[in-house]
C-alpha cells in the first residue's frame, strides 16, 4: 500500500511537468502577447513596445523562458505575473481560498440536492416520483451554467432589489456576507453536477437494493428507512464518491464562469484572464495548482475507495 | 489485404449493432420501458430533423436582416420574434441546430475516435505503450476541460471549427479510459483465448472480437458526449471564445447580445437557452436509456 | 479603456473648443468658477463613501504609463494637474479653469507659457512625500517625464515642448518649439498631464508603478487599501487644496469595485451597491422603473470616433474606389434605427461630441450616404464587379455593441458584393495584428482626444502612432501640419473641415454611428455630472451624498 502511494506521488511529477509545458506551448502558439494586452488602446512607438517586452523577458528564446520558469519553480518560486507584476504565489494564495470555498460549497449543494433525489428515485423506481426527480436533475444538467448563474444574479435584483454582495469579503472576515456571495454561485454550479451525482446514486442504489443481503434485511421485517439508510445507502456510496471526485474537474472549470459572473476573485477567473492577456507565467502557476489539486484528489478518491471497500487492494 | 480488413471492420460494426438490438426493436423498447428515453429520442430526432431540413422548414434566411424590424417580440410575422439586427429568431434557431449538431458530431468523432483507438491499443497490448498513454491521459485529465478548451481555442484561433477540435480533444481522455477498461475486461474472456489458440492475428482479434464488445460503451459515451459538446460550445461562447458572428450558433445567440438584452427583450435569450437545454436533455435522456438497455455494467456512470 | 467600460462612450453636447493659446482665460477667481457647486454649499452633507465599478485591475500604477480608464479612474482621485476642466451642470464648454496653477500667461508669439502655482498645495501626508509642499520643480519634473521616453506613453504628444524652466519656487515656464494649437489641451489632459513628485518615484524606486502605494499626489483622495480583483479604496485627503472649491472633497471614502460582468454591474446598481454606472441601452427602461428618483443623464456626443480602420496597403483596399464602395455600402441610419433603437447619430471624421470640430450632421449624411448602387458601380470600376472576400477584425473585450455593429456591416456589404467574415480576437492578439499591419479591416474605436490635433497627427499621417491603415495622402499630410500650429480657431476649423472632406474622399476608415450613452445615479447622489468627453475629470471631488 505504501509503495503504491509513493509510486503514485512520483508519477505526479511528469504529469504536472507535461501540463505546464503544454500550457506554455499553447500560449505561444496563440497570437498576440501580454504587452499588447497591457497597451490595449495606448498607441506608442515600436521602441516602446520592444522595451516593454525586454523588461518582461519576452525577448529571450522560448526554451530559455520555459527553463527559467521551471528552475525557479523547482526552487519554490512561481515567478511574477506579467500583467500585474505581483508574485504568482501571492496571487494564488489570495485566490485559492475563494475557489476552494466555491468548489466545496458547490459539492455540498450537489450532494444535498442529489442524494435525497437519488434515493427517492431508486426506491420508487419507475413511478411518477422517479420520473419527476430524474427529469428535474437532467434539466439542471442541460441548462448552460452561465445562464443559470445570470438568472440567479439578475432576477432577484429586478424582483426584490437584492443581489449578492459584489464586493468580495473573505469567509474569515464576515461569514454571513461571504455566504451571500458564494452560495448563489455554488447553487448555479452545484445544480449542474447534482444531476450526475443523482443519477449515479440512483443506479448504484438500484443495484445494491437487489443484492441478497438487502433482501435478507427486508425479510427480517426491517422498516424501509432502516433498510435503505443503514444497509443499502452505505454501500451505494462508494461509486458516488468516485464520481464526486471526477466532478471536481468539472467544478473547477465551472468556477471560471461563476467567478466571472459573481465577481469572485478566484483562481478560475484569474486563469481565464491570464489566457486572454497571454500572461503565461500566471497561467502556468494556476494550471500547476489546479492540476496538482486534481491529481491529489484522484489519489485520495482511490484511497477512500479502498478504505470503504476493504476488498479493493492496490498493488 | 487492406480492403478485406476494412470490410471486416464494417461488418463488425454492423454485427455489433444487430447484436445490441435491431433498430425497430430499440424504438419499441424505448417507448414501452423508457418513456424518458423515448422523449429524449424524440428531442434528438427533432434536432436532426431541423438540422437536415433547415433550408426547407426555416421561414426566412437566418442571416437576412429585415430593416426596421429589429427587436420584434414573438408573434405575428415572426413567430419567435426578431433579434437586434432584425433577423428571424425561429429561422436562426432552426439553422443553429445544424451548427450544434455539427459541433456535437465532430467533437464526439474526434473524442471517441481517438479515444477508442488509444483505448483499444493500449488496453489490448498493454506494456510500455500503455504506460505512456496513461501518463498523457493523466495530464489531459488534470486540466479542467473548460480551461483546456480555452487554451486550445486561444492558440488555434476562434472559429466554430476550432471549437469542435478543442472540445473533441478534451473528450479523448475520458473516452480512452472507458474503452481501455472495457478492453481489459474483454481481453480475459475465453473466446479471446480460443481465437488466439486457433492462430488469429492480434489485429483480427482486436477488430473481430474485442471491438464489438466495447461498442456499447462507445456509443453511450458518444451520445452523452454530444450533449456535453454542445454545452461546452455555449460556455466558450459566453467567454467570447466560441463561434463567430453572424453564425446562428445557439451558444453565441444566448451569450452575446441575447444576454445583453435579456431584460428588455427576453425572447433573445429564452429561445436559444431552451434550444440548448432541450437538445442536451435529449442526448442525456437517450444516453441514459441506451445505457440501461445495452450495458447494465455501465449504468449510471458517465 | 473607456471603451471597455462603456462601449460607445458619448459626451456632452455643444462643446465649444478647448481654449486657444493666446486667448486663454485670465486667471479665474480661485474660489468659485462658474457653474461650481459652491452655491449649494449650505445644504451639502459631508461624509459617506462613493462606490462605483470598473471592469478590471489597472495594468500599472504609473500615472504616465497608461491612458486606460481603469488607471485614470484612480489617478483622478489621487493626483492633480496644472489646469482642469470646469465641473458642473453648465459645462460641456470644455472651459479650462485653474487647478494647481493659480493663473497662467501666454506670450504674444504663443511660444512661451508661464504658469503661476497656487501656494501651500501639499502632497499626501504619506511616505515618501510626507506632506511636503508642491513647488515648480515638481511641474518641470513631471512634464519632463511625460515628454521623455518610456515608460511614458506620451512622448510623441508632448514633443511640441522645447524646454521647461523653473523661474522661481512657484513659477514654471514652458518654451514651445512652435505655436501649438493644442497646447492648453495638453496641459489639461486628464489621461496624461498628472503631476508627480520626484521623491515619490525615487523613494519607491523599482516598485514605482507596481503597487497601489505609487499613487501619491496632490489629489483629493489618498490611496488606501487595494484588494486585487476586488476593490481599490481611497480615503479623503484632509490637506487637499480644494481645486478652487473650499471644503472639497465632501465624502470620506471612494471605493472602486472591480466587476467584470455587465449583468453583475446592473445587479449591483439595482441593489444599490454602487452609486452610479453607465447603463447599457438595453437596460435603460429597467433602471428607470426599478430605481425611482434615480438620475439618468443622456450623452449624445462623444470624443470617440467609432469606425472600421481600413488597411490601405492591403489589396484590394489599396484601391481608393474600393474604399469608397465600403463607405457607400454601409447604412449608418439602419444601425441607428434598429440596433440603437433610434438613440444614435451619424459619424464622419471628428466625432459629434466635439461639436466645435465636427461637421454638421447634414453634411456627414451626404458624404457617407448609403448608396448600394454607387458602391457596386465603384467596385466595378475598380475591377471587382464580382465582389471579393475578406476579414473584419473586432476586439472581443470591447463592448458587445462593436460585435453587433460588425454584423450589420457584414450584412450591408454583402449586398454590394463584399463578403466579410467577422474575426473576434482579444486585445492581446488583435492589437498585435493591427500593429503589424496584418489585417484588412478593423472595427474599433479611435479616441480622438478633446480636439483634432492628436487624432489627425497620430491617425492619418505617416509615422503616426496609430496610423494603422498606413495612410499616406499628401493633401492630408499638408493640412495636418498646418492645423497643428494654427492658433486662430476659426482658421483652424476651416482646415479641419477640409481634412474631414478629404478623409471622406480617400476613406482611411469607414465611420459607424455613435450610440448615445446613458449614465445612471442613485437618487441620493448629488452634484453628479458625468462627462463622457472629458472622462478623466475628478468628479468624485465635488459629489456629496444625501443619505
Amino acid at each position: 500500500m505504501r509503495e503504491y502511494i509513493i509510486r503514485r506521488v512520483l508519477l505526479m511529477f511528469p504529469t504536472l511537468f507535461g501540463v505546464t509545458l503544454a500550457v506554455f506551448i499553447l500560449m505561444h502558439l496563440a497570437p498576440g502577447d501580454v504587452v499588447m494586452a497591457k497597451l490595449s488602446e495606448d498607441y506608442v512607438t515600436q521602441e516602446h513596445i520592444d522595451r516593454m517586452r525586454a523588461e518582461l523577458g519576452l525577448d529571450k528564446p522560448l526554451y530559455e523562458q520555459y527553463l527559467f520558469w521551471v528552475t525557479n519553480v523547482l526552487r519554490g518560486d512561481l515567478g511574477t505575473s506579467l500583467w500585474s507584476a505581483t508574485p504568482v504565489r501571492d496571487e494564488l494564495a489570495r485566490r485559492i481560498p475563494v475557489s476552494a470555498e466555491l468548489a466545496i460549497l458547490s459539492m455540498a449543494v450537489s450532494i444535498a440536492i442529489a442524494l435525497p433525489l437519488g434515493v427517492l428515485s431508486a426506491i420508487r423506481q419507475d413511478t411518477v416520483a422517479d420520473y419527476v426527480g430524474r427529469f428535474l436533475s437532467i434539466s439542471a444538467l442541460s441548462a448552460p451554467n452561465f445562464w443559470l448563474g445570470t438568472l440567479i444574479l439578475v432576477l432577484p435584483a429586478i424582483w426584490f432589489g437584492w443581489a449578492p454582495p459584489v464586493r468580495y469579503v473573505p469567509l474569515t472576515q464576515d461569514p454571513w456576507m461571504n455566504l451571500q456571495q458564494v452560495l448563489p454561485a455554488a447553487l448555479a454550479l452545484g445544480a449542474h453536477s447534482s444531476a450526475v451525482v443523482m443519477r449515479m446514486s440512483r443506479s448504484t442504489l438500484l443495484e445494491v437494493l437487489r443484492q441478497d443481503y438487502v433482501r435478507t434485511a427486508w425479510a427480517k421485517g426491517l422498516s424501509e428507512r432502516v433498510v435503505v439508510v443503514r444497509h443499502a445507502l452505505k454501500n451505494a456510496l462508494i461509486p458516488v464518491i468516485t464520481i464526486w471526485g471526477s466532478q471536481l474537474s468539472h467544478l473547477l472549470g465551472g468556477t471560471v464562469v461563476m467567478e466571472t459572473i459573481f465577481s469572485l476573485p478566484g483562481v478560475g477567473l484569474a486563469t481565464f484572464q491570464a489566457i486572454e492577456r497571454r500572461d503565461f507565467v500566471q497561467l502556468q502557476g494556476n494550471v500547476l495548482f489546479i492540476a496538482g489539486v486534481f491529481v491529489v484528489m484522484n489519489l485520495l478518491v482511490d484511497l477512500t475507495y479502498s478504505w470503504l471497500d476493504p476488498r479493493i487492494r492496490y498493488r | 489485404m487492406t480492403t478485406a480488413r476494412r470490410l471486416s471492420a464494417q461488418e463488425v460494426v454492423l454485427s455489433g449493432l444487430t447484436r445490441g438490438q435491431a433498430g425497430g426493436v430499440v424504438v419499441l423498447h424505448l417507448c414501452q420501458r423508457k418513456p424518458l428515453g423515448a422523449f429524449g429520442a424524440f428531442l434528438v430526432l427533432a434536432l436532426i430533423f431541423s438540422a437536415a431540413l433547415a433550408p426547407v422548414v426555416a421561414p426566412f434566411d437566418p442571416l437576412e436582416q429585415f430593416s426596421g424590424k429589429a427587436f420584434r417580440p414573438p408573434g405575428g410575422e415572426f413567430l419567435l420574434g426578431t433579434d437586434y439586427a432584425g433577423r428571424d429568431m425561429l429561422s436562426r434557431l432552426i439553422w443553429g441546430a445544424r451548427i450544434s449538431l455539427m459541433v456535437g458530431i465532430i467533437a464526439v468523432t474526434i473524442g471517441t475516435g481517438f479515444g477508442t483507438l488509444l483505448g483499444l491499443v493500449s488496453g489490448f497490448w498493454g506494456g510500455r505503450f500503455d504506460l505512456g498513454v496513461q501518463r498523457v491521459i493523466d495530464a489531459m485529465q488534470a486540466f479542467p476541460g473548460l480551461v483546456l478548451n480555452l487554451a486550445i481555442v486561444a492558440s488555434l484561433g476562434k472559429s466554430t471549427e476550432n471549437v469542435m477540435i478543442a472540445v473533441g480533444i478534451t473528450m479523448i481522455a475520458g473516452a480512452t479510459r472507458i474503452v481501455r477498461s472495457a478492453v481489459l475486461s474483454t481481453r480475459e474472456n475465453q473466446y479471446i483465448e480460443a481465437a488466439r489458440a486457433v492462430g488469429c492475428r492480434d489485429s483480427r482479434i482486436l477488430l473481430w472480437h474485442v471491438l464489438p464488445n466495447v461498442m456499447a460503451p462507445i456509443l453511450i459515451i458518444a451520445t452523452v458526449g454530444l450533449g456535453s459538446a454542445i454545452l461546452a460550445e455555449s460556455s466558450l461562447s459566453f467567454l467570447g471564445m466560441g463561434s463567430q458572428p453572424p453564425n446562428p450558433s445557439w451558444g453565441l445567440m444566448l451569450s452575446g447580445s441575447g444576454r445583453a438584452n435579456m431584460i428588455s427583450s427576453p425572447w433573445l435569450a429564452i429561445f436559444p437557452g431552451l434550444a440548448i437545454s432541450l437538445t442536451v436533455m435529449g442526448f442525456n435522456l437517450l444516453g441514459d436509456a441506451l445505457r440501461d438497455l445495452w450495458d447494465p455494467r455501465l449504468r449510471g456512470s458517465r | 479603456m473607456r471603451l471597455l467600460q462603456t462601449g460607445f462612450v458619448a459626451g456632452a453636447l455643444g462643446l465649444l473648443l478647448v481654449m486657444v493659446a493666446g486667448c486663454g482665460p485670465a486667471a479665474q477667481p480661485a474660489a468659485s468658477p462658474e457653474g461650481q457647486p459652491s452655491a449649494q454649499a449650505p445644504q451639502i452633507k459631508r461624509g459617506g463613501a462613493i462606490r462605483y465599478a470598473q471592469n478590471g485591475d489597472p495594468p500599472t500604477f504609473d500615472v504616465h504609463a497608461s491612458s486606460l480608464g481603469i488607471l485614470t479612474n484612480q489617478t483622478r482621485a489621487t493626483h492633480s494637474r496644472l489646469t482642469r476642466y470646469d465641473y458642473g451642470k453648465e459645462r460641456g464648454s470644455l472651459l479650462v479653469v485653474p487647478d494647481l496653477a493659480e493663473r497662467w500667461e501666454v506670450s504674444p508669439d504663443a511660444k512661451t507659457w508661464t504658469f503661476y502655482l497656487r501656494k501651500g498645495v501639499k502632497f499626501h501626508n504619506v511616505a515618501p512625500a510626507n506632506g511636503r509642499e508642491l513647488v515648480a520643480e515638481d511641474i518641470k519634473y513631471s512634464f519632463d517625464r511625460i515628454r521623455g521616453p518610456a515608460p511614458s506613453i506620451w512622448t510623441g504628444q508632448y514633443s511640441f515642448i522645447e524646454s521647461i524652466e523653473v523661474a522661481d519656487k512657484y513659477t514654471v515656464r514652458f518654451q514651445l518649439k512652435q505655436p501649438s494649437a493644442s497646447a492648453l489641451y495638453r496641459f489639461t489632459d486628464g489621461e496624461a498631464a498628472w503631476i508627480v513628485g520626484r521623491d515619490v518615484l525615487e523613494g519607491l524606486a523599482a516598485n514605482y508603478g507596481k503597487t497601489h502605494k505609487s499613487l501619491v499626489g496632490t489629489g483629493p483622495f489618498m490611496a488606501d487599501a487595494y484588494d486585487r480583483g476586488v476593490a481599490l479604496k481611497y480615503k479623503r485627503n484632509p490637506d487637499f487644496f480644494g481645486s478652487g472649491v473650499s471644503g472639497t472633497p465632501y465624502v470620506d471614502e471612494v471605493e472602486v469595485l472591480i466587476i467584470n460582468d455587465a449583468a453583475a454591474r446592473l445587479a449591483a446598481f439595482l441593489s444599490k451597491q454602487i452609486d452610479y454606472f453607465s447603463v447599457p441601452l438595453a437596460d435603460l427602461e429597467r433602471v428607470k422603473s426599478s430605481v425611482p428618483g434615480g438620475q439618468i443623464i443622456e450623452n449624445k456626443g462623444t470624443n470617440t470616433l467609432s469606425g472600421v480602420v481600413v488597411n490601405v496597403s492591403k489589396p484590394p483596399f489599396d484601391n481608393v474606389k474600393v474604399r469608397q464602395a465600403l463607405k457607400h455600402g454601409v447604412n449608418q441610419q439602419r444601425i441607428i434605427d434598429d440596433l440603437f433603437k433610434g438613440a444614435g447619430s451619424w459619424n464622419g471624421f471628428m466625432p459629434g461630441g466635439l461639436s466645435s470640430w465636427a461637421m454638421p450632421q447634414e453634411e456627414v449624411k451626404q458624404l457617407y450616404r448609403h448608396d448600394p448602387e454607387k458602391a457596386k458601380q465603384l467596385l466595378a470600376e475598380a475591377g471587382y464587379s464580382g465582389g471579393f472576400k475578406g476579414d473584419l477584425l473586432v476586439f472581443s473585450q470591447y463592448s458587445q455593441v462593436y460585435i453587433d455593429v460588425a454584423e450589420f456591416l457584414v450584412a450591408d456589404l454583402k449586398k454590394v458584393g463584399i463578403d466579410l467574415a467577422v474575426k473576434l480576437e482579444p486585445v492581446a492578439a488583435g492589437r498585435k495584428a493591427v500593429e503589424e499591419g496584418n489585417f484588412a479591416l478593423n472595427n474599433s474605436a479611435q479616441i480622438t482626444g478633446l480636439e483634432p490635433d492628436e487624432f489627425v497627427k497620430d491617425g492619418l499621417v505617416p509615422g503616426g502612432s496609430r496610423n494603422f491603415g498606413r495612410l499616406n495622402d499628401s493633401k492630408i499630410n499638408d493640412l495636418a501640419a498646418r492645423q497643428s500650429v494654427l492658433v486662430d480657431a476659426k482658421e483652424r476649423r476651416k482646415i479641419v473641415d477640409e481634412i474631414a472632406r478629404q478623409v471622406a474622399e480617400v476613406v482611411p476608415f469607414v465611420p459607424i454611428p455613435n450610440q448615445w450613452s446613458y449614465n445612471a445615479a442613485q437618487p441620493y447622489v448629488k452634484n453628479y455630472f458625468p462627462d463622457n468627453v472629458a472622462t478623466d475629470e475628478p468628479i468624485e471631488t465635488f459629489i456629496w451624498l444625501d443619505k
